[in-house]
């Protein structure tokens, strides 16, 4: 239990430190982005196509839902939303605009962001001995990917098939909240690391400042970063 | 007399060959190997599905069934009709919530001239009441499902179950007087679309059209056809035709499916593809999503595969002791089932010498594939048609063991 807490504690002074940094506060944005449009292609509300749009609607062009006080609060499935905008700058593509699916993806993606760059700001600090690379980050950030919906089947249930398409909808509400946990977890399991690596390097810990009273060597690669 | 033109006698429903009901082999069947290299591969498709769409995921190659493999509820069974009871147990959560597939309730319609969006290989169910010809495409309808539509006479809805591949128009009152409309529950049976209506809160299968449960458990609604067929043939056969426009009041990829596509014939649509949700009853006899025209009459069923109609022309069967008789309909490329009488007389209806007319071999009558009598004794008269509609004969028999079927 004192490792969970000692753990916790490390969180909130790394991910500062890491978002200090520039080139890992510039990490944390490039994969915050890339996730957010991953993300969006994943559950459909950016769409590149080979159909010519142009049958459809005036290219480019904005569509906006007449109903869209009273719509974009209405669940297409859990933690999936009605768009209430239709955005096509080009033929080929479509950015259908849901307020709530947006705020998701950004949350995911922020907590991916953050939970890759500290992992690799934590390895920066403590060397190869940290043990963490921010893969469970990534690994983490997948269920998100997987809320899409299409019609009455989940997607992945589509991708996936017959077998699966039942359990898929039994555990679908799920998804977002796992990656959330998931993604909370993989920062704790930083700091435990950290906080691993600094009990065998220094004899007596400083539970409260364990991430930014590095050794030296620490030191100059934090200064070196944060000079860029 | 022949059953069938071509000399194909109609064949009755024969016990069918079981389906696996073993769960072990069915245990088995969900925890193979392939199965488990298909989740590790749907898991590394993900970011290539975000990028490519789900169609191209959805749509991939079709799978050849293994018999006994599919998901079923407590094994599906051959044989007999399921009981509504047995029918209200076997509903499954497709994962929306109720109106999580958005109900059309103010259809817009335009003219067939400002129905650019359609090609004319595009899906579109047909349909004529009060004189008035109207077009449901199904690239709408597949992220609707269900269209209240009003004609003259009164409400209609229309709907469409991509699942099943069914298309039916229903009309019914409420024990309060008012006429029913109906939103999607976001629940399944037997792959089907759940309507709910907003009266009563009863639940209907679209195939079943009778509710399962509900205030009005056991209550039939009204059933009329709609053609399915090709945006092309029904402007040529019906060119004042209105079209349902894609301004819904929601915003949707239209013109993407995503289980598949039907021209060409692909994805979840492929006859032998996989099923995606359990059923009550298999039969093998054909392939899952092979399209029959199901019909109803007094009770009874009858399956005439589209194909062997196609092929043949025409197709009369018993249902209860009485004649239909099943029409291919060239300018439309959909079969039609009437009841097989006019005016006191059977009729026997044969090949006509030209595409889309057909001869009553006893009164020497020309009908045309509508069922109008265009010449001979029977003039002007019309035969009466039956419930009939397109649907997959996995979804057809899963609910009617019991039909007859043509083969």
């Amino acid at each position: 239990m004192s490792r969970l807490i000692e753990a916790a504690q490390a969180v909130p002074p790394l991910v500062r430190a890491t978002l200090r940094a520039r080139r890992y506060r510039r990490w944390v944005l490039l994969i915050a982005a890339g996730y957010v449009l991953v993300y969006l292609l994943a559950i459909q509300n950016l769409i590149i196509t080979g159909r010519d749009l142009s049958r459809f609607v005036s290219i480019p062009s904005v569509q906006v839902s007449a109903d869209w006080p009273s719509r974009w609060l209405e669940p297409i499935a859990a933690f999936y939303y009605e768009p209430i905008v239709a955005i096509r700058p080009i033929n080929h593509v479509t950015f259908l605009v849901s307020p709530v699916n947006l705020a998701i993806g950004l949350l995911l993606a922020g907590l991916v962001g953050v939970s890759v760059s500290a992992a690799l700001y934590a390895r920066r600090l403590q060397g190869p001995a940290c043990r963490t690379r921010g893969v469970g980050g990534v690994v983490a950030a997948l269920p998100g990917f997987l809320t899409g919906f299409a019609c009455c089947v989940p997607t992945v249930a589509l991708a996936l098939g017959a077998q699966f398409a039942l359990a898929v909808v039994a555990v679908r509400s799920w998804f977002v909240p796992a990656a959330v946990v998931a993604l909370l977890g993989s920062m704790l399991w930083t700091g435990s690391r950290l906080s691993a690596g600094r009990d065998a390097t220094t004899p007596t810990p400083r539970p409260s400042s364990p991430a930014v009273s590095a050794p030296p060597r620490r030191d100059r690669a934090t200064t070196t970063d944060a000079g860029r | 007399m022949p059953d069938a033109e071509g000399s194909k006698p109609l064949r009755s429903t024969e016990s069918p060959p079981s389906a696996d009901p073993d769960p072990d082999t069915a245990l088995r069947g969900r925890f193979t190997r392939r199965g488990f290299m298909r989740l590790v591969g749907g898991a590394g498709v993900v970011g290539g599905a975000a990028y490519l769409g789900v169609r191209a995921v959805g749509g991939s190659a079709p799978q050849t069934r293994t018999p006994g493999s599919d998901p079923g509820i407590g094994g599906a069974q051959s044989g007999s009709t399921p009981s509504l009871d047995e029918v209200a147990e076997a509903v499954v959560s497709g994962g929306p919530p109720k109106d999580g597939i958005p109900p059309i309730d103010e259809p817009r319609f335009v003219n067939a001239a400002d129905a650019g969006f359609l090609t004319d290989d595009d899906v579109v169910f047909g349909l004529v009441r009060d004189r008035q010809s109207r077009a449901y495409p199904q690239l709408v309808l597949v992220w609707h499902e269900i269209v209240n539509d009003t004609f003259p006479s009164g409400p209609l809805t229309v709907t469409y179950c991509p699942l099943t591949g069914s298309t039916v128009a229903f009309s019914g009152t409420a024990p309060d007087g008012t006429a029913y409309t109906f939103g999607t529950s976001g629940d399944l049976v037997n792959s089907n679309l759940l309507m709910y209506d907003r009266q009563t809160d009863s639940r209907w299968p679209q195939i079943l059209a009778q509710a399962i449960t509900g205030d009005v458990e056991g209550a039939q609604l009204t059933e009329e056809p709609l053609v399915w067929t090709t945006w092309s043939r029904w402007r040529q056969a019906h060119p004042e035709t209105e079209v349902l426009s894609t301004e819904t009041g929601y915003l949707r990829d239209y013109g993407s499916d995503p289980y598949g596509s039907y021209t060409p014939l692909d994805g979840y649509y492929a006859p032998a593809s996989r099923r995606l949700f359990p059923v009550l009853r298999e039969d093998e006899r054909f392939d899952p999503k092979e399209v029959v025209i199901g019909a109803k009459h007094g009770g009874a069923q009858l399956a005439v595969p589209k194909s062997l109609l196609r092929e043949r022309g025409v197709a009369h069967a018993s249902l209860e002791g009485e004649r239909v008789v099943a029409l291919y309909d060239h300018d439309v490329d959909d079969g039609r089932v009437f009841r097989a009488h006019l005016d006191g007389a059977d009729l026997e209806l044969e090949r006509g010498d030209e595409a889309g007319i057909y001869r009553d071999a006893t009164t020497g009558s020309l009908f045309d594939a509508e069922g109008q009598a265009v010449a001979g004794p029977l003039a002007d008269g019309r035969l009466e048609a039956v419930v009939f509609y397109d649907v997959m004969w996995f979804a057809w028999y899963a609910f009617f063991p019991d039909t007859e079927v043509v083969t």
